[in-house]
């Protein structure tokens, strides 16, 4: 007797359906994101090895800093090692991203199969770096906890906005997400340094968003770019919410005490100012890099690039 | 008639370090890549300096650091895990099938990537200089090059060290490879005086940071090309010397480890163990 083929269950166009896939490869690709940066070692030493570098590059900057300015910490020494905190969200989430094509298609060699599967490509980049800005995250709160009690940063909890901590955070992480998938893009359709794209680029942001000095110190040119970059008024943003105001540096110019901002520039923006861009440009980097990503990748099927390799 | 023992050794090193030469020129972007980004690096930390109102020849250390830091990264990633990339690309297997010894692969990496980060700590150097207006002096030229050349003997002996190392490692020489970046900037005093390190930091640090060939290599060049403008942690002619010192061990431990860690690889089977 000849039995009859069950017809497969597809509910391509069931209502939520598409929700409910993208919810669903997000998830599993943040459990795989997390595996791939976490499984290769016991707890411990993983803990160990995801703080030394960014510890490293604090205490570079807090040397720095002490050579100069002695054991005098000043609000300086607080704009510095704040700004350098949250610098680490900047670098995970930009770096992550792009570094998630690099590693799918180039390391493990497996970018060809998920294109192949049923899942949500957008929703599997995002869900895929989703590890990586966990533990950037991570690293902020004991880079900022080591500070205060080893390094003698103050921070006044009491004057601490959680309001706009919590605000700047969010909008920040959107914009932030935006230029990470613009990147990761980018690394879908360049040959041999899609590895390195998302470093180079938190790089080059080391200079030009704040993060180790006001905008204010470079020279002109230099200063303008600065100022089109939204991580300045994200940092700027995170900054004031920690601070409880605009960071001023106390000094002392003929005899008299003067008190000043840090940054007379970003100064000159109220909180809902700084908010308003940091949102506006953060949606602006959301929607952007939605379409950027869904051109390249037609580009990357339609030059075959999906599953090429570069590495070398 | 086939080549066998030391000509075999240098065809193979030879071997290795042509597409290193060639490819310091032939590749552009790369060109773009390794030295326009260590260069912002560099100036962000320069920049730091002016907005503290740091003394001007900081400026310079912080320039001298940025060039030296090119072959730190290029001994982190091109020589001490270039074998696990190897591993990874499916070329580590061949090298071992073949008659050659991965001593001479090792010293073909090694020479090949010194002349490719000369090239770049060159411009770096050249460009910071031009654009931050560094003063050097160069009345003891003769001996800094005396200095750089043992600091580099040193630098890639222990490259070579690290590579046998990285042979057992899967994931981990990635890692490692990673956490070693920031924290040897910190350690070797890239960008600030080593001495000041010294003082502030435990003296086991101080010890760790001794073994790095750059840390001390770094302070003898900046004592000898800025004379008087820092108090060095010993004179160069003592720094030179523990270089010297270094230089031998790391090379004598490199040979010693590459030959156990690869019996030990081929025993545990992870020679061609790959994405673990």
């Amino acid at each position: 007797m000849i039995e009859t083929a069950t017809k497969p269950n597809i509910s391509v166009s069931e209502p939520g359906s598409v929700w409910r896939e993208n919810l669903r490869t997000f998830r599993i690709a943040s459990w795989l994101g997390w595996q791939v940066e976490s499984n290769w070692a016991d707890p411990f030493v993983f803990f160990i090895f995801t703080i030394l570098r960014p510890m490293a590059s604090a205490l570079i900057v807090v040397v720095m800093y002490n050579v100069i300015a002695g054991g005098n910490k000043g609000n300086y020494f607080s704009y510095l090692f704040i700004s350098n905190a949250f610098f680490v969200l900047v670098t995970q989430t930009m770096a992550g991203l792009a570094w998630t094509i690099f590693d799918d298609r180039e390391n493990y060699k497996m970018l060809k199969y998920i294109y192949t599967s049923p899942a949500r490509k957008f929703a599997y980049l995002i869900g895929r770096a989703v590890g990586k800005v966990g533990i950037g995250l991570f690293t902020v709160i004991i880079l900022l906890l080591t500070g205060i009690l080893f390094l003698g940063l103050h921070i006044d909890w009491a004057r601490v906005e959680w309001g706009w901590l919590l605000a700047y955070f969010v909008t920040g992480m959107l914009g932030l997400g935006g230029l990470g998938i613009i990147l990761a893009g980018v690394a879908l359709v360049i040959a041999r340094h899609g590895a390195s794209i998302g470093e180079v680029t938190a790089g080059m942001l080391l200079l030009f968003c704040g993060a180790l000095f006001p905008p204010d110190v470079l020279p002109a040119g230099l200063k303008q770019v600065s100022l089109a970059l939204p991580p300045t008024y994200w940092l700027e943003g995170m900054r004031r919410a920690v601070n409880g105001g605009i960071m001023t540096n106390i000094s002392t110019v003929n005899g008299q005490t003067v008190t000043a901002p840090i940054s007379p520039f970003l100064a000159q923006f109220s909180d809902w100012q700084l908010l308003g861009i940091v949102t506006g440009s953060g949606i602006l980097c959301a929607i952007g890099s939605f379409l950027f990503y869904r051109w390249v990748e037609n580009q990357a099927k339609e030059r075959g690039m999906i599953d090429r390799l570069t590495g070398y | 008639m086939k080549d066998t023992g030391v000509k075999l050794f240098l065809r193979a090193a030879i071997a290795r370090a042509y597409p290193r030469i060639w490819g310091a020129h032939r590749e552009l972007s790369w060109i773009f890549f390794e030295i326009i980004v260590p260069l912002i690096n560099t100036s962000a930390f320069v920049f730091l300096y002016r907005a503290l109102g740091a003394p001007e020849q900081y400026i310079g250390f912080v320039v001298l650091g940025g060039a030296m830091a090119t072959y730190w990264l290029n001994v982190l990633w091109m020589m001490a895990s270039q074998l696990y990339w190897d591993k990874q690309e499916g070329f580590l297997e061949l090298f071992i099938l073949s008659p050659v010894s991965l001593m001479a692969i090792l010293l073909g990496m090694g020479v090949g990537g010194l002349y490719m980060s000369t090239i770049r700590a060159g411009a770096i150097a050249i460009i910071g200089t031009l654009l931050f207006n560094v003063q050097f002096n160069g009345d003891q030229w003769g001996f800094a090059l005396l200095v750089f050349f043992v600091t580099m003997f040193a630098l890639y002996g222990l490259g070579m060290m690290l590579s046998s190392v990285f042979l057992m490692w899967g994931r981990e020489a990635w890692q490692v490879s990673l956490a070693l970046t920031e924290p040897v900037f910190f350690l070797s005093g890239m960008n600030f005086p080593l001495s000041k390190l010294f003082t502030t930091v435990p003296g086991v640090v101080s010890l760790f940071s001794a073994l790095i060939p750059v840390s001390l290599g770094l302070d003898a060049l900046r004592q000898l090309l800025f004379p008087g403008q820092l108090q060095g942690v010993f004179s160069p002619a003592v720094e030179l010397g523990i270089e010297a010192v270094l230089g031998i061990i790391f090379s004598v431990a490199a040979y010693l480890l590459l030959k156990r860690m690869e019996h030990l690889a081929k025993v545990e089977a992870r020679l061609s163990l790959r994405w673990q």
